[in-house]
């Protein structure tokens, strides 16, 4: 083949080369434009047909406001009392919990239709000082049975995760009787408490009241219909998630009243201890997972029928799937069942190690995990709206099949939900009300147990940069710092990303803070104390705050109650350094010889006298060290005990005074600003960073230019 | 294997273009940088005695502190840096082209000579590289599409990591069809500069000059690439070893040294690739100017002339 030679690029046309550059910049203005369009379309498709869309359902729903439930509730049973020493050891910890409500069921599900048929009988002990003469319910499926939800009015029909569901959910109560009383439906007199139409919070008027102590049985049947997978319930294709699928009655203070509330997407779960004895029915294919310990399993009719008893828990949640693979092993005296999707081997692999870690570590803080069990559910990709969440001895983890090995995100979910066994779980606490002391506690407990098990770069780590969580929370904590206050209903928060970066970041935050600046040992012995006094016994606020305070000190009580209630916050600041010569006294003096006239002398240049000028901004009064930084490189540290809003550090040697460093340890991670925690007479090198850009940037040109 | 000489040879007639391209890399990577590193350390960092050492320090708290702080500056000053970075590119082809023309004259002729061929092919280059980059962003949106729509299907009879799997193969098929389309963009300069082509009539020269030995040309331009991508990884495991979040200038200086010393063989390495692609579209004397490459034996030219084109051409094949 022979090419016709055109013309020499010496005598090519001037204008034949502006055409071809015009043709070439046009190449490539048309192939950011394709890319641009079309990228969007590629990587995000269109939602399935079937997703729910709230305003395109009901129009009208969004001019609603959303009722502002459980703000005004009480959240402490009784003013904290001392907890002393004993509650370190787990020789003080309770057997079980005083069962209030105690479920015996049975639930059949469909795995054509994702329904439930639910019957059983509910054990219910009036535990408060007074007689009760109605029961609140809770329906939380009906959260998403149609917009009017407070769940689909709020949002717009996002979950916290910000997804939606594909198919409603509900759950119908057919009959409810208390036999004791009489034969008739309660379910009858039922009202829903919420006025604009949302079913998750049911009023039940009794006929007689029911004096303390009186233990009431009731009957029920029910059918519940799982909506597509959202908020960590219902189904994705064959998986079932079953939570929050039976009638729950609402905890009973007290002083007699219920801490019942609709639905939030913000929000979480509140109720009462009692032992679960639940007979699931299902396809004979499916592998079951549940809350509790299985006490019996057979196959009849191609049906598989397993029995779960759980005793001093609060709730009870299942998962059913045909394609789960399974892995046990015992932990410590704990049976760890890991259900997980084919492929996943190696994420059981990280899970186990993690849960292994976890229980020891937990354990040994919090008090001994007191179940037989622990079943950790991996749910398949399709239905990841699942992953990450906590019930009773059972969580689900999350992430893809190869984040085990490219990421710490398996064993962080892992620590995190695993945690929550101690803080959510066995103290109890009310997660709608105060959600900061479950999620709060837990992601500071997830913390510090990734930090043992990865180190500094247990957030991420890449060649020579290393990501720590603490920095993540911190990151985030200050991000929202001045957005809300952290003690709030889970309801109240503008959004989940407030909710987020104050409940579960800046109360881990706080924590970290309390613990470098006073010693993290006696911080987690606090949590310690706090988690086994009030095992069992839903403590509040005031409870934590009393064991911060017993443990670590006033201060640190006072401290971490400002930061938690109050918005509380703090910038430290380094203003400035100056150093001068230090001179001889000049001027007038009156002695005892008489007047003497001293004349400025010439300044001493090998002495010098140096100043460093901080301030303290915001609420929070914390001690910090600060180091001065001298001239020949050597560094002589004080203490500022962070009171009044500003502080001079003086200092007198041979060698001036060239930087001065707040808190270089960085332990007040509270700090709203790290940056302005130095000041320095030269500004230092920024040489590193200009030869990592530079190599990046030529990388980058070698890569994508010609 | 080149020997020793014919290798010094080969670099010291070559130089000033590799010194070109080099220079031009490493200006255009400091005008990069340079706002960028004002923006990452003017939020605070050098206000501390340690300076920006800070930034890597175990645990990434005041690296995280910066890029919250400074997020919405940095977002910016990227945004120019990318506009900046692209009208570099453009930029590139000169230096590109004072290469290409020095290899395809194998170094012989003064600078003057060289000068008005190699801005002579500029202007082919920038509709070469136009048209590249449409074909291989529209390439690389049908392998996204067809690997989402494949990932789907998969779902439904695999399971989550077969059918991940599968969608890798498809997409890094994708992946390869774009490299394909480089590399043909490369055969395409190679005829503009030997055959002195405008950029549209060396579109159908180039295809049939890398259908004679596609498999040839990729094996070639892939030992390079590979080696490439091995001498960033390496230069990146080294500097890690450094601990530039401890004090001294001199793990700076190494650091700078290394990677640089990593720009510097990727030039080479390109160098070879581009003279091995003009090696393959040049007319042979001895064929009545058929191109080189449809003879069966295609070192022959560089024995013939004694001066190979390719330094690494040996160690990469």
């Amino acid at each position: 083949v022979k090419h016709k030679t055109t013309r020499g690029l010496g005598s090519c046309r001037r204008g034949g080369v502006v055409t071809e550059v015009l043709l070439g910049l046009c190449g490539w203005s048309l192939a950011a434009l394709v890319v641009a369009r079309a990228l969007p379309s590629v990587v995000s498709p269109e939602e399935p047909a079937q997703t729910l869309d709230r305003t395109a359902a009901d129009p009208n729903a969004a001019e609603r406001p959303a009722p502002a439930s459980g703000t005004a509730r009480t959240l402490a049973p009784s003013e904290p009392q001392p907890i002393g020493e004993a509650f370190d050891e787990d020789t003080s910890l309770p057997a079980g919990a005083p069962a209030v409500a105690s479920y015996t069921l049975r639930g059949r599900l469909d795995a054509e239709t994702h329904e439930v048929e639910g019957s059983g009988t509910v054990l219910w002990t009036n535990a408060s000082n007074r007689p009760v003469t109605e029961l609140y319910l809770h329906l939380y499926l009906n959260a998403f049975k149609n917009t009017r939800s407070l769940f689909f009015r709020s949002p717009f029909g996002r979950s916290r995760s910000g997804q939606r569901t594909t198919q409603w959910g509900y759950l119908d109560v057919r009959r409810l009787t208390a036999p004791a009383i009489g034969p008739q439906n309660l379910f009858e007199a039922a009202e829903f408490v919420d006025p604009h139409g949302d079913e998750t919070d049911v009023r039940v008027p009794l006929p007689r009241p029911v004096p303390p102590g009186e233990t009431l049985t009731l009957e029920v049947e029910w059918t519940s219909k799982l909506p597509g997978i959202v908020e960590r319930t219902g189904h994705a294709g064959g998986f079932h998630l079953v939570a929050q699928w039976f009638p729950k009655i609402a905890r009973l203070e007290p002083n007699g009243t219920f801490a019942h509330f609709s639905f939030h997407p913000h929000a979480e779960f509140y109720a009462d201890f009692g032992n679960y004895e639940v007979t699931l029915d299902v396809p004979h294919t499916m592998t079951v997972g549940a809350t509790g310990a299985r006490t019996a399993e057979r196959v009849e009719a191609g049906r598989r029928i397993e029995t779960y008893r759980a005793e001093s828990v609060h709730d009870f949640a299942w998962t059913a799937w045909d394609a789960f693979e399974q892995q046990r092993a015992a932990v410590g005296g704990v049976e760890v069942r890991l259900l997980y999707p084919p492929g996943h081997d190696h994420n059981a692999r990280v899970t186990l190690r993690a849960v292994e870690h976890g229980l020891a570590l937990y354990g040994r803080w919090f008090g001994r995990y007191p179940y037989p069990t622990l079943t950790v559910v991996h749910p398949p990709d399709s239905a990841s709206a699942a992953g990450g969440m906590e019930y009773p001895t059972l969580i689900t983890t999350g992430g893809p099949w190869f984040s085990g090995r490219l990421s710490s995100l398996v064993e962080r979910v892992t620590l995190h939900e695993l945690a929550h066994q101690w803080f959510y779980g066995l103290v109890a606490t009310d997660e709608h009300a105060a959600p900061f002391l479950d999620e709060g506690l837990t992601s500071y407990a997830e913390s510090m147990a990734m930090q043992r098990l990865l180190g500094d770069a247990s957030g991420f780590s890449a060649f020579e940069l290393s990501v720590s969580g603490e920095a993540y929370l911190r990151a985030a904590a200050a991000a929202v710092a001045h957005r809300d206050v952290v003690a709030r209903p889970a309801s109240a928060f503008a959004s989940f990303s407030d909710l987020a970066g104050l409940v579960y970041a800046r109360t881990a935050t706080a924590l970290g803070t309390v613990g470098a600046v006073w010693g993290e040992e006696r911080t987690l012995r606090a949590l310690g104390r706090y988690a086994r006094r009030y095992r069992f016994a839903h403590p509040s606020p005031r409870h934590l705050i009393a064991a911060i305070r017993e443990v670590v000190g006033e201060e640190a009580a006072l401290t971490l109650s400002r930061a938690l209630f109050e918005g509380g916050w703090v910038d430290f600041v380094a203003q400035e350094v100056r150093s001068v010569p230090v001179r001889s006294p000049a001027g007038v003096f009156d002695g005892p010889s008489g007047r003497q006239t001293q004349e400025p002398d010439e300044p001493d240049p090998a002495r010098w006298q140096s100043r460093a000028l901080i301030y303290r901004h915001g609420t929070l009064e914390l001690p910090v060290d600060i180091d001065l930084v001298l001239e020949s490189g050597e560094r002589v540290r004080r203490r500022w005990d962070g009171r009044g809003r500003w502080t001079t550090l003086e200092h007198e040697g041979a060698s001036r005074v060239v930087a001065a460093v707040v808190d270089p340890e960085i332990r007040v991670t509270l700090d709203q600003n790290l940056l302005n925690n130095a000041v320095a007479e030269r500004v230092g090198s920024r040489a590193r960073v200009l030869e990592r850009l530079t190599y990046l940037a030529q990388l980058a040109l070698g890569s994508l230019g010609p | 294997m080149m020997e020793h000489g014919a290798r010094r040879s080969w670099m010291r007639r070559h130089l000033p273009a590799l010194l070109l391209v080099y220079a031009f890399k490493l200006g255009v990577g400091l005008a990069l940088a340079e706002p960028l590193s004002q923006v990452l350390t003017g939020a605070g960092v050098v206000r501390f005695p340690e300076g920006d050492r800070l930034l890597f320090a175990r645990g990434g708290m005041v690296l995280l502190e910066t890029l919250r702080l400074q997020h919405g500056v940095l977002t910016g000053s990227l945004t120019s840096a990318l506009i900046l970075g692209g009208a570099a590119s453009l930029l590139s082809l000169i230096p590109l082209a004072f290469l290409m023309v020095s290899l395809d004259a194998q170094g012989e002729g003064s600078l003057g000579d060289r000068a008005p061929r190699s801005l002579g092919a500029v202007g082919p280059f920038a509709f070469l590289g136009g048209l590249t980059v449409l074909v291989q962003a529209l390439v690389g949106l049908a392998a996204a599409a067809t690997v989402l729509s494949s990932h789907r299907a998969a779902r439904a009879v695999l399971d989550e990591r077969g059918a991940d799997l599968a969608a890798l193969g498809i997409g890094l098929a994708g992946l390869g069809a774009v490299l394909l389309v480089g590399i043909l963009e490369d055969v395409a300069r190679a005829e503009v500069v030997c055959h002195r082509y405008t950029g549209v009539r060396a579109l159908l020269p180039a295809c049939e000059a890398f259908a004679r030995a596609p498999m040839r040309l990729v094996s070639r331009w892939g030992a390079r690439a590979l080696l490439t991508g091995g001498l960033v990884l390496l230069g990146g495991t080294a500097v890690t070893h450094l601990g530039l979040e401890h004090p001294g200038a001199w793990r700076v200086a190494l650091a700078w040294t290394v990677h640089q010393t990593v720009i510097a063989g990727w030039i080479l390495l390109r160098a070879a690739w581009l003279g091995d692609a003009l090696a393959h579209v040049r007319p042979s004397p001895d064929a009545g100017g058929v191109s080189r490459s449809a003879r069966p034996s295609p070192d022959d030219t560089a024995a013939r002339s004694g001066a190979p084109d390719d330094p690494s051409r040996g160690r990469a094949a």
